[in-house]
């Protein structure tokens, strides 16, 4: 039986050790941070979104930012302006 | 001998089971064909570091390029300009991340200029975006596989495009040297002043220009191509690339016409009303998309007409394809990236080298 020895093509991706923030026990009262992504009805939703939040949980809505592109990832002032005065982030989308 | 030939169509079944490929059979990376396309790429050794492709990070080495060359169905001497278009593609002005993922139909167009296209066949004639030659098949499939295997890019799991095109299997072209005139070489324009480059553009598909007549016959023709509400650039700003075939290249030659010129006209004529755009509900908060002269001008005039391409720089100009009354436009991703990028070819590439 022939045989051919040929090369893998998969390619290793890095390791980036990383851990996921705490997750709140409860949403009352806390922080809402809003990132706003830029497409069109992102802001309506995220706003509705926020509003629903108050009034069922007494969640305060604190910074809201608009990411400068829809298409990458936000830049790295901006979560931390988030992280800084936020207990949960939204992120939305539109389209 | 018909053991190792059903031992390779076994390993081509191999590949496509394991979704190593495009959906196409590929062609078995053995050493012997590894080592080959090692050789033209030297001096770059095989364990240098290319980059990671986005979105799933994967490490690109020489060697991975080789390989990814090979499965592709590339001659050795192709491997050289698939190195410097994923180089360009790595480039942070042209958002790999975002041009994978995105639900547009965006994909990786490869302009190869100068004597390399001659040397190696690339195609940058007759049918320049259609079928029949190696070296444009092949080189272009290869990048497609690499961001495939390297960077994850597949349907679902790292591309969302909703319809894609197909030049998402491959897309490269040659840039019709005799065609440009007295315009100097796509790359050059982008900062590459090596004779060999290659460009990038993260665009749509080819759409067809038909025009008879005089330069601003055949310009105004585009110009109407290009202003539609359906294209990216009207919604998100960015580039287009304009393909001259080689008859409209000689038209507008003839009549002396810059690429300033080209670009100038093109920007002034492709125009679409603002309102048509506002009436969805579009918002016009960020100045990527909406700069402050087209929300003014938009406020003033309620049937104001705005220019597709914001500047006139945001249109490429090249030249490709034979003889008959046609050109192409193909419309970019938009401000998000995408953006045309220009490497030199390294090593040169060398058909004539003895292997």
């Amino acid at each position: 039986m022939g045989v051919v020895k040929v090369w893998d093509p998969t390619v290793r991706a890095a390791e980036i050790p990383h851990e996921l923030a705490a997750r709140p026990t409860s949403l009352r009262g806390i922080r809402v941070g809003l990132l706003d992504n830029g497409k069109t009805n992102s802001d309506r939703l995220l706003a509705d979104l926020a509003r629903w939040l108050a009034d069922t949980y007494g969640t305060t809505t604190g910074t809201v930012l608009v990411k400068p592109s829809i298409s990458s990832v936000a830049p790295p002032e901006q979560i931390a302006e988030l992280v800084r005065t936020s207990d949960v982030v939204i992120a939305g989308v539109g389209d | 001998m018909s053991d190792t030939f059903d031992a390779c169509l076994d390993a081509i079944e191999a590949f496509l089971a394991k979704e190593w490929s495009d959906g196409l059979p590929v062609v078995p990376p053995t050493e012997k064909r590894i080592a080959a396309a090692l050789e033209a790429l030297a001096p770059h050794l095989p364990d240098e570091v290319v980059g990671m492709v986005p979105p799933r990070g994967g490490r690109v080495t020489v060697r991975d390029v080789a390989v990814h060359a090979v499965l592709a169905g590339c001659r050795p001497e192709y491997a050289p300009v698939v190195l410097a278009a994923l180089r360009a593609v790595l480039r942070p002005r042209f958002n790999l991340l975002g041009v994978q993922a995105t639900t547009h139909g965006v994909a990786p167009l490869i302009v190869v200029g100068g004597p390399v296209v001659e040397q190696i066949g690339v195609n940058s004639g007759t049918n320049v975006f259609g079928e029949g030659f190696r070296a444009n098949a092949t080189i272009g499939r290869a990048l497609r596989l690499l961001l495939l295997n390297a960077g994850g890019g597949r349907p679902e799991a790292g591309d969302k495009a909703t319809i894609g095109h197909p030049g998402k299997y491959t897309f490269c072209i040659g840039e019709n040297a005799a065609a440009l005139g007295t315009w100097a070489p796509l790359h050059h324009t982008l900062g590459v002043e090596a004779a060999n480059g290659v460009t990038v553009f993260g665009c749509e598909a080819p759409h067809s220009v038909l025009a008879h007549g005089g330069a601003a016959d055949i310009l105004e023709a585009m110009a109407s191509a290009l202003a539609t509400l359906a294209g990216n650039p009207t919604w998100y700003a960015g580039q287009v690339l304009v393909v001259f075939g080689a008859e409209h290249a000689a038209a507008i030659h003839r009549e002396g016409w810059s690429r300033r010129d080209v670009q100038m006209f093109l920007h002034e004529r492709a125009r679409v009303p603002l309102a048509a755009l506002t009436r969805s509900g579009e918002r016009l908060d960020n100045p990527a998309r909406w700069p402050r002269w087209v929300t003014a001008a938009g406020a003033m005039d309620p049937g104001y007409r705005m220019p597709v391409m914001r500047e006139p720089d945001d249109v490429l100009v090249t030249t490709a394809g034979g003889q008959g009354a046609f050109s192409a436009v193909l419309p970019g991703w938009g401000y998000m990236g995408g953006f045309a990028v220009a490497e030199p070819i390294d090593p040169a590439p060398d058909a004539g080298k003895p292997r």
